[in-house]
């Protein structure tokens, strides 16, 4: 491997890392409030409201039953507003987050959901007032399970990243379909997906060993 | 602090699919006292002992404890009323992911306690219920009756006035159950804490409550202080409830020979004698002999006890002359027991003299 090859390779993979990283920080911040409002506005559940549910529920469905490459292209105008223009690692980031925070919003409420009702009616018999049923017990209580609903987010979001690739988003993706696929690198290509292989083993291996820490079910 | 539940009503659903859980449930648990509802599943008792800490609303009526209606209360009241009245869970309802010590402190957290107050508070707690080993290790490393004791911990952490019971002791085995029992019953004469519990095993009732509600479809169909009711159960409901612990049903046939509601000429007399207290350690039977001179014969026995007290039912064929027979019952009615003639069988039960 040429080691121009070699530089283009790393600071496309610097890229993927900025993209994602930068989208899953802003899809957790969105993301996991929505996922606690998304459960506990819920019918029977602490903050009861059918309106808020509903309202929440339709916009998180609309977003992610849109695929991402369209999304993409719809959000054009949107990127341009908040990052000044549309092509590049940084306006990728904009459809990145958008199309995460509900993912991880789903994600959050899942992981709420497992939490045994019973813990939740005890710590209401105690006095708990919902913000600390949600500080206290849903959240601690949720946490494994939260941790392996965001890796899986991240992972989802390499994916996306390298889709970005094809509206000349930089990373990855953006190296595969130019190099490998446009000029016939088949090699780059190879090396490519290979790097993005190990990219999301890690990130599962290093989800998995967190989620595994922090059980103390018996599970693990 | 006393509990006063009165016409509690709870439906839940509306229109025809609407399920009447509770109808008017009236109930007075006395300050320092266990009182316990018994009622098979499905007789409301779980809607019930949740509709005192409001954790279920009641659809009518009020419920107070220590003289405060909790149903008038705001959330916020609402909330920090709850901060004094206990509860334990059947399934123990612990945080997984907090160690023992940290199950123990979450009340205290909650009621605002400050760090260094926390700490002796859930050591003094975890010496209490004898799990003083166990303060770093995870509910899941816990048997089942450490864990209820984890839970009775957590529920005594905050001082509360009140201790709720919801079937604290069906998810663990009868020794385990014992052992849960004389801890609960510690605390109530140590502490004078009142505990209202619900249970569908008698065995509970009869080891540490002192008074007793049995429930039926919603509605409380007797209640009263627990030997009465044992020794004395009026409604079908109890007697069905109490079977296996009174233990004695008349059966048709003694030994072979035909038993009679009605006289029978030349037969034996059967009678029921139910006593407790002190009755119970006295040589009643021998006496009866020695002094009458009419022969017994023990049909069926069962001696038993409630909260220590000894208390039995004993069923006895009596046999002899008429006048000496009558002499006989009109000493045991001037005793201090429940006697009563259930029947008679057509034969001598002992032997000719």
């Amino acid at each position: 491997m040429s080691a121009k090859l070699f530089a283009l390779l790393v600071s496309s993979l610097a890229d993927t890392l900025f993209m994602v990283g930068v989208s899953s920080a802003i899809a957790f911040v969105f993301g996991l409030p929505l996922g606690v409002i998304l459960l506990v506005t819920e019918r029977g559940q602490i903050l009861e409201s059918p309106v808020v549910n509903r309202l929440l529920g339709s916009i998180v469905n609309a977003t992610r039953s849109t695929p991402f490459i369209i999304l993409m292209v719809l959000l054009i105008p949107v990127t341009r507003m908040i990052v000044g223009t549309s092509i590049g690692t940084v306006a990728a980031i904009v459809p990145l987050a958008i199309a995460a925070t509900p993912f991880v919003g789903r994600v959050v409420e899942g992981a709420l959901r497992e939490v045994d009702d019973g813990v939740v009616e005890a710590a209401l018999a105690m006095g708990a007032s919902p913000w600390q049923v949600i500080a206290k017990v849903l959240l601690p209580e949720a946490l494994p399970a939260i941790v392996i609903g965001l890796t899986l987010s991240v992972i989802n979001l390499i994916g996306y990243s390298a889709m970005a690739g094809a509206i000349g988003g930089g990373g990855l993706g953006d190296l595969a379909i130019r190099y490998g696929y446009q000029r016939f690198r088949l090699d780059v290509m190879f090396l490519t997906v290979a790097v993005l292989i190990a990219l999301v083993h890690l990130c599962q291996g290093l989800g998995d060993l967190v989620a595994r820490k922090l059980r103390h079910d018996g599970r693990s | 602090m006393a509990i006063s539940l009165q016409g509690i009503t709870k439906i839940f659903g509306q229109g025809p699919r609407a399920l009447k859980a509770l109808d008017g449930i009236d109930l007075e648990v006395p300050e320092g006292t266990i009182f316990g509802i018994i009622g098979s599943s499905g007789a409301g008792k779980s809607t019930l002992v949740r509709c005192v800490n409001l954790l279920e609303r009641p659809t009518s009526g009020t419920v107070c404890v220590g003289g405060v209606d909790f149903t008038s209360l705001s959330e916020g009241e609402l909330r920090e009323a709850r901060k004094k009245v206990g509860m334990i869970f059947q399934s123990f309802n612990l945080l997984a992911r907090r160690t023992v010590f940290g199950n123990v402190a979450l009340p205290l957290e909650l009621a605002g306690w400050k760090k260094e107050e926390i700490a002796p508070r859930v050591e003094e707690l975890l010496d209490l219920v004898g799990l003083t080993v166990k303060r770093d290790v995870y509910p899941s490393q816990l048997s089942g009756g450490q864990k209820q004791r984890v839970g009775i911990a957590r529920a005594l952490a905050n001082h509360p006035d009140v201790l709720l019971s919801d079937e604290a002791t069906s998810a663990l085995d009868p020794m385990t159950t014992q052992s849960i029992l004389e801890l609960l019953r510690n605390i109530n004469e140590k502490l004078g804490l009142t505990i209202l519990l619900i249970t569908h095993e008698m065995n509970v009732i009869k080891e540490i409550c002192h008074n007793v509600a049995v429930i039926e479809k919603g509605r409380i169909v007797e209640q009263g202080a627990v030997l009465d009711v044992f020794t004395d159960p009026r409604e079908e409901t109890t007697r069905d409830l109490l079977g296996e612990i009174i233990g004695v049903d008349l059966p048709p046939t003694f030994g072979g020979l035909d038993f009679s509601r009605e006289p029978v000429a030349g037969g034996d007399l059967v009678i029921q004698l139910r006593f407790f207290g002190n009755v119970a350690a006295e040589p009643v039977m021998s006496d009866l002999v020695r002094r009458f001179d009419v022969d017994v014969n023990i049909l069926t026995a069962h001696i038993d006890h409630i909260r220590n007290v000894p208390y039995g039912t004993l069923v006895v064929g009596l046999s002899g002359d008429e006048a000496r027979r009558q002499a006989a019952l009109e000493h045991l009615r001037a005793l201090d027991l429940k006697m009563e003639v259930v029947g008679y069988v057509r034969q001598a039960l002992c032997p000719a003299r």
